[in-house]
């Protein structure tokens, strides 16, 4: 049996037309019609199932590299009361036999109501310290990921993923101060941190001997965040750190200013976004 | 079980399938801290992320059958069932439509192929590998992953034209693959 040259045309170009959309496929970005179609061919396109294997493992990659963080001992208990296994003694309780065992003798004598008000109180107790605990080690545990992680990587280019890699992402974006404008940047941190990302965009090109400058601002506080240059499409960014944890400002904005920067704000506002509320 | 003999996943998973509680507990040992990570790395929230992980590991008290250790580790198996319960979880507090997992059964056809398994050294390696990528595109990446979003929903939360949206990401998915498949050819030359 032949193969007319035609049908072996048709066959490319099916392949070449999955290959296109195996990215936005294998990220769940296609659509139930795609996926059909997809799936009908991929099997017929062995550069696309090749394709879609690498996105595959670069997914499972990207799910095991996330900071680890200590789930409560209560978690551990609750599955396995669902599925109907005894308790064993936790490490909290281990450590602490008062909150783990009620003592009975003191209790002889005292009414009911008083027993069942003071036990309801312990119990209280004990998950109100189990919680801080727990809430304590997950926040020391996100902060060390968080240095752990600025620590061992370098560049301008790594610092979204830097950002993005932790808990509590914020983000803003800061449109051009004036409507007609197409200037615009976004802000990145982490809740945990005094060190943010801006990305801009579409900003005009400066004169010789300005620069632009990111500022936040609280209150009559003006902050200097640093200064960035964009290349010839408007683009730029800029990593920064303040001395204050970035929530605690109100207001960022960018402006035009001398090529060495400025202590106050002086120039054209390009950019101006609410950080909180 | 015997905890100082390296994980058996195979002997684990064939004794929960008979209902041993204990081989369960040492299955939630073994990886639950690793689920719980990346079910907070997508909810970012304590209390959403341990009710993720606990309907996973549920999910594989009674669905223990569906893995199937020829078409990936049971490790992989586990991430992506936490990546996918999280997601849809995101969803629902969202009140957005279009659950992206429907049933365990879809877990086998995303994950690696065997022999193609990702191990700690590679989430390492693509991290670097991403911090190689512009800002915007590692950034759009990570809300598509991480978040579940579509390319519409991204658009609307970052105010980025729809048509940007997603030429960046395609862009950018493709050039992390080509840096991810260079390193590996490099690492086999070595």
């Amino acid at each position: 049996m032949t193969i007319s040259s035609n049908h072996l045309n048709d066959a490319e170009s099916d392949c070449e037309a999955i290959r296109d959309l195996i990215p936005d496929y294998a990220f769940g970005l296609t659509d139930a019609d795609t996926n059909l179609r997809i799936e009908a061919k991929l099997a017929g396109c062995p550069e696309a199932v090749e394709q879609l294997g690498d996105f595959r493992a670069m997914q499972a990659a990207m799910r095991t590299n996330v900071p680890l963080i200590e789930p409560s001992i209560a978690l551990e208990n609750r599955l396995m009361a669902a599925i109907g296994a005894p308790i064993v003694a936790t490490a909290a309780a281990r450590a602490n036999p008062a909150t783990a065992r009620r003592p009975r003798s003191t209790w002889i004598g005292l009414s009911r109501v008083a027993g069942l008000v003071a036990a309801i109180a312990i119990v209280a107790l004990a998950a109100t310290n189990l919680y801080w605990l727990t809430r304590v080690n997950d926040l020391t545990t996100r902060q060390e990921a968080l240095l752990t992680q600025l620590g061992g990587l370098g560049g301008a280019g790594s610092n979204a993923f830097v950002l993005t890699g932790t808990g509590d992402l914020r983000w803003v974006r800061l449109p051009a101060s004036k409507g007609d404008e197409t200037a615009s940047a976004f802000l990145m941190w982490n809740a945990a941190s005094e060190i943010g990302l801006m990305y801009a965009y579409g900003f005009p090109a400066l004169a010789v001997g300005k620069t632009y400058q990111l500022w936040l601002t609280r209150g009559e506080e003006r902050v200097s965040a640093g200064v960035f240059r964009v290349d010839g499409e408007g683009k730029g960014s800029l990593l920064f750190h303040v001395t204050q944890p970035i929530d605690k400002y109100t207001w960022a904005r960018v402006t035009a200013e001398p090529s060495s920067g400025s202590d106050t704000p002086s120039g054209t506002i390009i950019a101006i976004g609410k950080l909180s509320t | 079980m015997n905890m100082d003999a390296p994980f058996d996943d195979i002997e684990a998973m064939r004794r929960v399938a008979a209902q041993d509680s204990q081989a369960f507990r040492a299955i939630y040992q073994q990886y639950g801290k690793l689920s719980y990570s990346l079910a907070y790395r997508i909810l970012q929230n304590t209390t959403l992320a341990e009710e993720a992980t606990q309907e996973t590991f549920l999910k594989v008290w009674r669905q223990t059958a569906r893995w199937n250790p020829d078409k990936g580790s049971l490790k992989n198996w586990l991430l992506a069932i936490t990546h996918f319960t999280a997601i849809d979880q995101l969803r629902r507090e969202r009140r957005q439509p279009n659950p992206v997992f429907e049933s365990i059964e879809d877990i086998e056809e995303r994950l690696p192929l065997p022999g193609h398994e990702a191990g700690w050294q590679d989430g390492v390696v693509l991290r670097a590998l991403i911090s190689q990528l512009p800002p915007e595109q590692a950034f759009l990446i990570d809300l598509a992953f991480f978040r579940g979003m579509s390319h519409s929903e991204i658009a609307g939360e970052t105010n980025i034209p729809l048509g940007t949206v997603k030429t960046r990401l395609r862009t950018g998915l493709g050039r992390l693959r080509e840096l991810w498949v260079d390193s590996i050819k490099q690492s086999s030359h070595r």
